[in-house]
């Protein structure tokens, strides 16, 4: 198969505009939660598979697409009020950059676990989604806010979440970014320029996320917060995040 | 761009390649040594809410006040420390000090300009520190980079404490009419004669000479050479600065007994000068033992004779105008001539909208979520 062909199908997985609303539209048209959240975790893995067999280096223009996919996608998630689409935003800007590291020849398997690492807050992300849905009918900024004073447990693991995926330290995305910015830094200061753009509008992109969603005037409905048993669950899930982030960074790094 | 260069993420091991041959490595055509120490300052300014950088601290004020106090004792002084972590760069990139001098220079003034006009006493508050980080960062331009580390100490505890009591502040103007008690309130409410003002010949000559006197022999007890290095200057000047702004807040204030008033001025200054002094000494011995390498520091912080005696002359002739001012005021009742009534009301305008930073950067923010949303309605949300 020519090579231009192999790196157009990877595109759809390592989404490359405009291939990368492939992805979008097949998240959108998903109605349950569980399906998206797998969608979430394995969408990357097909595309680094196809990566790991391109012969040749990859060339240039495609890492320059996947950088203009993410700083695109970033930006548009900036005015994006549907929390799955948001997810589904942030999954394609971050996905694309992982052209980088396949370029760099790292190896196939510590792709692998980053873009485990990438996914896995977004996967958690999808199910707080469905948690909303569930509660207020839909997962929507700006609707009904105040959810730090109606279920507190859930605002502290839906912001936590949003951290975790929005590459704050000590999460695995962050020492991601951390080494695509050393290894462009040198031979490609204008990636590493765009690579630290990209990373200000996702912070930009999830305050606002938080914002519509936490602060402001609460509801006078009592709403059931999360079980004690499912804060456990994520909070252990997030810790392990934290761990494997710390682990992954000694390594790429 | 450091790990590229040295292969190792430990500063110290960095340090000592950079201190044993500090133009080993180029970026850019530039030395390293250089552009990371520009990155590093530019990341202090960013922290420590240098001007154009700064809006995110006095509008960060909607949070509860603990959390403020929490935030302007702590957060915000990383920009001093960030700089004297790398002092080492810092001695192979004097050009870089002397624009981090600036930086301070103008964000200290322009803080403590926008402090004066604002209503709400945490925005108030909160461009005080703006203008204290300033400070800081001017004192790491200087050279005096343990003096920043001092001021990072002294600034958290005071400002910690005054957003603390900011809430007691509100209740009391709660209880109190608001109205100011001046001269004319005195005598025309209170049916009460006008308190006579402070000498002003008299002040004004405390403020100039006897921090001035009260540094130098300080300065002599330390070292006797002191006076032959620039640096030590430097810190003479800044401690006279700070001594001739206490005496300038001391002499706004009302007394009775005006001879006491001067004794405690005097004697507060005179703990302050010393304390400045003998502590700024006590953090460069602890912080930098060697003396080679604070030599270093201020030697690398070092500007020719002539621009440097120009900065000092420009320095003192603005706190002697200070007073001047201050005293033509007085005479005059404080009443304006029309031409000069409106150009102070456009310099308060331009104070009061903050010079226009935070309109051109929410423009530039609703330009940009502008965009973002029209993308999206181009590319129907896919």
């Amino acid at each position: 198969m020519p090579e231009y062909l192999i790196i157009l199908l990877a595109g759809i997985f390592l989404p490359l505009f405009p291939a990368s609303m492939l992805l979008n539209a097949v998240l959108d048209r998903i109605q349950y939660s569980w399906l998206r959240a797998l969608v979430m975790l394995f969408w990357p893995l097909p595309g680094l598979l196809i990566v790991s067999g391109i012969e040749h280096d990859v060339p240039v223009w495609v890492l320059a697409v996947a950088l203009a996919t993410s700083l695109v996608y970033a930006l548009r998630m900036l005015t994006l009020r549907e929390v799955n689409q948001w997810t589904g935003f942030l999954a394609t800007s971050l996905w694309s950059l992982l052209w980088l590291p396949a370029a760099q020849g790292v190896q196939p398997d510590l792709l692998y676990w980053s873009a485990l690492g990438m996914s896995l807050p977004l996967v958690l992300l999808v199910l707080l989604a469905a948690g909303l849905e569930k509660r207020f009918g839909a997962a929507y900024t700006g609707l009904y806010g105040g959810l730090a004073r109606t279920i507190p447990r859930f605002s502290g693991i839906l912001v936590t979440v949003v951290i975790a995926a929005i590459a704050t330290p000590l999460f695995p995305t962050f020492f991601i970014m951390l080494d695509m910015i050393v290894e462009t830094v040198s031979g490609s200061p204008v990636f590493t320029i765009v690579l630290l753009l990209i990373w200000l509008l996702w912070s930009w992109a999830g305050a606002r996320l938080i914002q519509g969603l936490i602060v402001g005037r609460s509801s006078k409905t009592r709403i059931a917060d999360l079980e004690p048993a499912a804060v456990g669950l994520y909070s252990i899930i997030l810790l392990a995040l934290m761990i494997g982030g710390i682990y992954l960074g000694g390594v790429i790094l | 761009m450091l790990y590229n260069a040295y292969d190792t993420w430990s500063l110290t091991v960095i340090f000592n390649e950079i201190m044993a041959d500090p133009d080993a490595h180029q970026v850019f055509g530039l030395p390293l040594t250089h552009v990371v120490a520009a990155l590093v300052g530019f990341a202090a300014f960013a922290r420590s809410a240098q001007f154009l950088l700064h809006t995110w601290l006095p509008y960060t004020m909607d949070g509860p006040t603990p959390v403020s106090a929490l935030m302007h004792a702590g957060i915000v002084n990383a920009g001093g420390f960030l700089i004297n972590r790398f002092a080492p760069l810092f001695i192979h990139s004097g050009e870089v000090l002397h624009w981090i001098f600036i930086v301070g220079l103008v964000t200290a003034i322009l803080g403590s300009l926008l402090m004066l006009t604002q209503n709400d006493i945490k925005k108030a508050l909160g461009y005080s520190t703006m203008g204290q980080m300033g400070f800081m960062i001017m004192e790491c331009g200087v050279g005096a980079f343990s003096l920043a580390i001092y001021h990072m100490f002294a600034h958290g505890i005071f400002k910690g404490t005054m957003f603390l009591s900011a809430g007691g502040v509100i209740h009391h103007a709660r209880q109190d009419d608001g109205v100011p008690k001046d001269e004319l309130y005195t005598f025309a409410v209170e049916k009460q004669p006008a308190k006579s003002s402070q000498p002003w010949m008299l002040m004004a000559a405390v403020t100039l000479v006897v921090p001035l006197v009260i540094l130098v022999f300080s300065h002599l007890l330390i070292a006797q050479d002191y006076f032959h290095k620039q640096g030590a200057i430097v810190l003479l000047f800044f401690g006279w600065v700070t001594g001739a702004q206490l005496i300038f807040s001391t002499y706004r204030m009302r007394a009775q007994n005006i001879w006491r008033l001067i004794g405690l001025s005097v004697l507060s200054l005179l703990v302050v000068v010393l304390g400045y002094v003998f502590i700024s000494h006590a953090f460069d011995l602890f912080l930098y033992p060697d003396p080679e390498f604070r030599a270093q520091l201020y030697s690398a912080a070092t500007i020719d004779l002539l621009r440097f005696d120009v900065l000092v002359a420009i320095v003192a002739l603005t706190v002697v105008a200070g007073w001047l001012i201050k005293y033509f005021s007085e005479q005059n009742g404080y009443n304006r001539r029309q031409k000069n009534k409106r150009l102070w009301l456009n310099f308060y305008a331009l104070i009061s909208r903050e010079f226009y930073v935070i309109d051109i950067y929410s423009r530039l923010s609703r330009m940009l979520l502008t965009l973002s949303s029209r993308m999206n309605i181009w590319l129907r949300w896919l």
